[in-house]
């Protein structure tokens, strides 16, 4: 470490003065880098990579939960000096900004021409785009917008051995070559650092509106919530939440105390005639399928804020509970997988808050205790699993996305494995030969 | 191993009347729809399960033959065809001699066009499982009248199949407001060039790990063969207008795309088509376009009725500012339905004009689409070539058709050149040289003009992981290394 630093200079590498600012699952780093250019980035890559020193690349911090933990401290690798944005082009639709700029402020420059990036992911605006897209974060605008994997038509990065890479370009359609762009998003900083990317940008709407409906269960609320899907109104988002998730609200403007089990929330974006239309057909809708509905109108924000991410709670961003889960399964399960976890949180003496993107089948749930702390990581863990397994049986995945370290290492974070890992450790070993990026976060230790 | 050995156990895992050999049988798949590259197989197997797939490529593994996997043909970029790869021991009966030349490539084509089923159809949760062989559309009209749709609509989408829209990331006129396929597959079961068979994605969405499920897509071929697929399946909207504006100068009709997209509205569709193209198409459909007009552009809006007459209105009003001569709304539905067979049979009327045409696929940011096309025409003037224009104009993705006549030598000789430098103007102005139709065997020279090495040597690397040996639809997507970087 010493070396690198006499080869890099203070400047780029010095011992952290917080290092636990920058500590993945509570492993603090030894050295922190901070370079100010790509060229320099890629000499610490390369340095790295030949004295075989782990690497942690490091946005804002905002999903250094997410992941295995890590295999071996070593430095904290800071993108937030990348942070310019290279090009925005209104009248194409497309950006492109360095890893380090934050959410924010990407999208107050594109709101100066009245477009956005859709991308929600339950994190603060200090945010960096590489880390969002790293760490695969998508938010309820999904259901109309996808993830950051599809909106994005290019990358640059550094490979651990200090090339740079690149792949797609700045159009919207690019089949040239093998989409690497892809590979990268979610892969959580192990194959290499992302230094610059290129988003397809959508304009901003000038009207928002969202239908809120109080339902009896979370089988009713997915009742709710298919009729909304499988009707041809087109929602941005529609969220399924039980009702404790509501009491994790950082911002909810509604009552929180209904009697009611679970909410839908469809929000609507559009010309003035649209929305209008469809909150009195979404209103209808709910009142069809049993649900208690109330409108509301976003009047409080221009439209090129993201208003979804503040006016939806974020479950995600409240405290912590004692292990939160992300669960994929069909939309049709959702109510189910719901009502099953708080089933078990409830044999465990526990609750649960959970939030569904209900279109798309994703489910958080947290898992509250009245006192963390004194709970055993084998009785968190045997939730875990027997959620997992439950998940498992409808279809689809559970993963541990925030948890003690023990539970990560007691349960496994990702789940059922497959032939296909196989595939995925070749893939990190041949961009990553020395093994130095986020060692084990990914691959689990294979 | 011997050729009649290989047809022997060819036929012992998919039965005689799967495989074919005879020289004229096998002219049928010496290419697809790029028709400049032609190299004929050993044999082509049409395998009837997925069982059959894994088994041709495991004896193609041991035996260390080249397999090409096939779809329907309809690829426009030599993605399917055999190829001459000059290091392998290709079938023979003369076991020690080698017979591959760009006449007879050799290898085994496994062709996937009897695995042709809709496994399940799911509306609640809006995915299919299908089979790869299924054509495009079939998929769509299985679910049409219940009111959902299959998003990717590539002009062949009446004859191409879904396995070779994954394998292309095949797009569509209607890709600008929907995507292209990589937006609508959530998983595949693929074959592994080893004979291995993997499950990648799933009907849930992120799967955990890496995702290989968009590394696949797109990939040509290259990385094994795709048994199922599971996609995703769209609510049909509720309301759709289109229009046709009839422009004087392509500058005008270029500025009035870009000026639309920078307004915010975002079409379902912005299709252009040139004079030339309008002449063959009205000859073949007689929809009743204008033949003096330079350029037409149709303009689709979807979604909701109550967004959508403003939209028109806005769209309109934007051609207008931008000297349209003349715009004409489709009434009634048939008008709408014969505009759109006028638009996807554009290739095919292209016969009309000239006995071949060769097809590019650049791409351009959409504000650069005008210089683009001037710099096309000024290629076409110096070359003594005519060249047609059909193109997504919303996407920048340009499908300029180069004329020429297959039995002149001397023409055909110089198109590929021709493309080449269409390709390269397109980079230039920052786009790239494919935007749908792949790199197959045709582009691959022009690779270096958008990739460096070490880009280049990553995506072998990946391709190594996959297919070790080596086999799998070798001589596409990837150029050779460099000597010198071999040594």
């Amino acid at each position: 470490m010493e070396s690198l630093q006499r080869e890099l200079g203070p400047e780029v590498l010095s011992p952290p003065d917080e290092p636990s600012r920058y500590a993945v699952d509570g492993q603090e780093p030894l050295a922190l880098a901070q370079p100010g250019t790509v060229e320099e980035l890629a000499a610490i890559l390369r340095l790295a990579t030949e004295h075989s020193v782990p690497v942690a690349p490091y946005g804002s911090g905002s999903f250094v939960h997410l992941g295995a933990p890590a295999a071996a401290a070593g430095m904290a690798l800071c993108l937030a000096r990348l942070n310019t944005i290279v090009a925005h082009e209104p009248a194409d639709l497309t950006v492109t900004v360095q890893a380090g700029v934050t959410l924010g402020d990407l999208q107050r420059c594109l709101g100066e021409h009245d477009q956005c990036l859709p991308l929600d992911p339950a994190c603060s605006d200090e945010a960096t785009i590489g880390g969002i897209v790293a760490a695969g974060a998508s938010g309820p605008s999904r259901f109309r917008y996808g993830t950051s994997a599809d909106m994005l038509l290019g990358m640059r990065a550094v490979a651990a051995t200090g090339e740079p890479m690149r792949a797609g370009g700045r159009v919207v359609k690019n089949v040239a070559g093998y989409d690497l762009t892809r590979l990268f998003v979610g892969s959580l900083g192990t194959l290499g650092v992302l230094t610059e990317l290129t988003f397809k940008v959508w304009p901003c709407l000038p009207e928002r509106a969202m239908v809120v409906g109080w339902c009896e269960s979370c089988e009713q609320a997915q009742q709710v919530a298919a009729a909304l899907v499988a009707s041809q109104l087109e929602p941005v988002f529609v969220e399924l939440l039980n009702a404790r998730s509501l009491g994790r609200a950082d911002h909810w403007p509604l009552s929180t105390d209904d009697g009611g089990s679970a909410v839908v929330i469809a929000g609507f974006w559009g010309t003035d005639a649209e929305t209008s239309y469809q909150l009195t057909e979404a209103k209808a809708l709910f009142l069809e399928t049993g649900a208690r509905p109330e409108g509301v109108r976003g009047e409080d924000e221009r439209a090129g804020r993201l208003w979804l991410r503040t006016l939806v709670p974020r479950i995600g961003g409240g405290p912590a509970g004692l292990v939160t889960m992300k669960l994929s399964v069909l939309s049709s399960d959702v109510g189910k997988v719901i009502s099953k976890a708080e089933r078990l949180a409830g044999d465990f003496g526990w609750r649960c808050a959970a939030q569904a993107h209900a279109g798309n089948g994703i489910v958080y749930v947290i898992v509250e205790a009245p006192s963390p702390i004194d709970e055993p990581p084998e009785r968190v863990a045997g939730l875990c699993e027997e959620l997992r397994a439950e998940t498992q049986r409808l279809g689809g995945w559970a993963i541990i996305e925030r948890g003690p370290v023990a539970v990560k290492k007691l349960a496994g974070v990702w789940g059922n494995t497959g032939a296909q890992w196989e595939l995925m450790a070749s893939i990190k070993r041949a961009f990553d030969p020395a093994g130095i990026l986020n060692p084990g976060r990914l691959t689990d230790g294979r | 191993m011997t050729k009649r050995g290989l047809i022997r156990e060819l036929v012992s895992i998919a039965g005689r009347d799967a495989v074919v050999h005879r020289p004229e049988e096998l002219l049928t798949y010496e290419c697809d729809g790029y028709t400049l590259a032609r190299a004929t197989p050993d044999v082509v197997v049409h395998v009837g399960n997925a069982a059959h797939v894994q088994d041709i490529v495991k004896l193609c593994a041991r035996e260390k033959i080249p397999f090409y996997p096939r779809g329907l043909g309809t690829g426009l970029s030599g993605g399917c065809t055999p190829v001459d790869s000059g290091q392998w021991s290709v079938v023979s009966d003369q076991p020690e001699a080698k017979h591959g030349t760009l006449a007879n490539g050799g290898g085994v084509v496994i062709a996937l066009n009897r695995l042709d089923k809709i496994l399940e159809i799911d509306l609640r949760n809006r995915i299919a499982v299908v089979e790869p062989g299924v054509i495009n559309l079939a998929l769509t009209e299985a679910v049409q009248g219940d009111g959902y749709f299959f998003a990717p609509d590539p002009a062949s989408q009446q004859a191409c199949s879904i396995g070779g829209n994954i394998a292309e990331n095949s797009g569509g006129p209607h890709c600008l407001k929907y995507g292209v396929t990589a937006n609508h597959v959530l998983g595949v079961e693929l074959v592994l060039p080893t004979g291995q068979v993997v499950q990648l994605g799933g009907k849930t969405e992120d799967a955990p790990g890496y995702d290989l499920v968009r590394l696949v897509i797109g990939s040509e071929g290259t990385l094994g063969i795709v048994t199922k697929a599971i996609v995703r399946l769209l609510r049909a909207p509720q309301s759709v207008r289109t229009m046709l504006a009839i422009f004087n100068t392509v500058r005008d009709a270029g500025q009035a795309v870009s000026d639309i997209i920078a307004a915010g509205i975002i079409p379902v569709a912005l299709e252009m088509m040139d004079k030339l193209v309008v002449g063959a198409v009205e000859a073949a459909y007689g929809f009743g376009f204008p033949l003096d007009a330079e350029v037409v552009l149709i303009v689709e809006l979807d979604g909701l009725e109550a967004g959508l007459d403003e939209g028109m209105r806005r769209a309109r009003e934007i051609c207008q500012n931008n000297r349209v001569r003349e715009i004409r709304m489709a009434r009634r539905v048939q008008e709408r339905l014969l505009l759109w067979t006028s638009r996807k049979g554009a290739f095919g009327a292209i016969g009309r004009l000239s006995p071949s045409f060769c097809t590019q696929d650049g791409t351009v940011p959409r504000t650069k689409l005008p210089e683009a096309l001037e710099k096309i025409a000024a290629i076409a003037e110096k070359h003594g070539v005519r060249i047609a224009n059909v193109f997504h104009a919303g996407d920048g993705n340009l499908h300029p058709l180069i004329l020429f006549d297959d039995r002149d030598e001397e023409q055909v000789r110089r198109v590929p050149g021709i493309g080449g430098e269409i390709l390269q103007a397109c980079v230039a102005l920052g786009g790239t040289i494919t935007g749908e139709h792949g790199i197959g065997s045709e582009k691959i020279e022009y690779m270096p003009l958008i990739f460096d090495e070490p880009d280049l040597s990553a995506m072998r690397e990946l391709k190594r992981i996959f297919d070790p040996g080596g086999i799998c639809n070798p001589g596409k997507v990837l150029p050779p290394e460099l000597e010198a970087a071999r040594a």
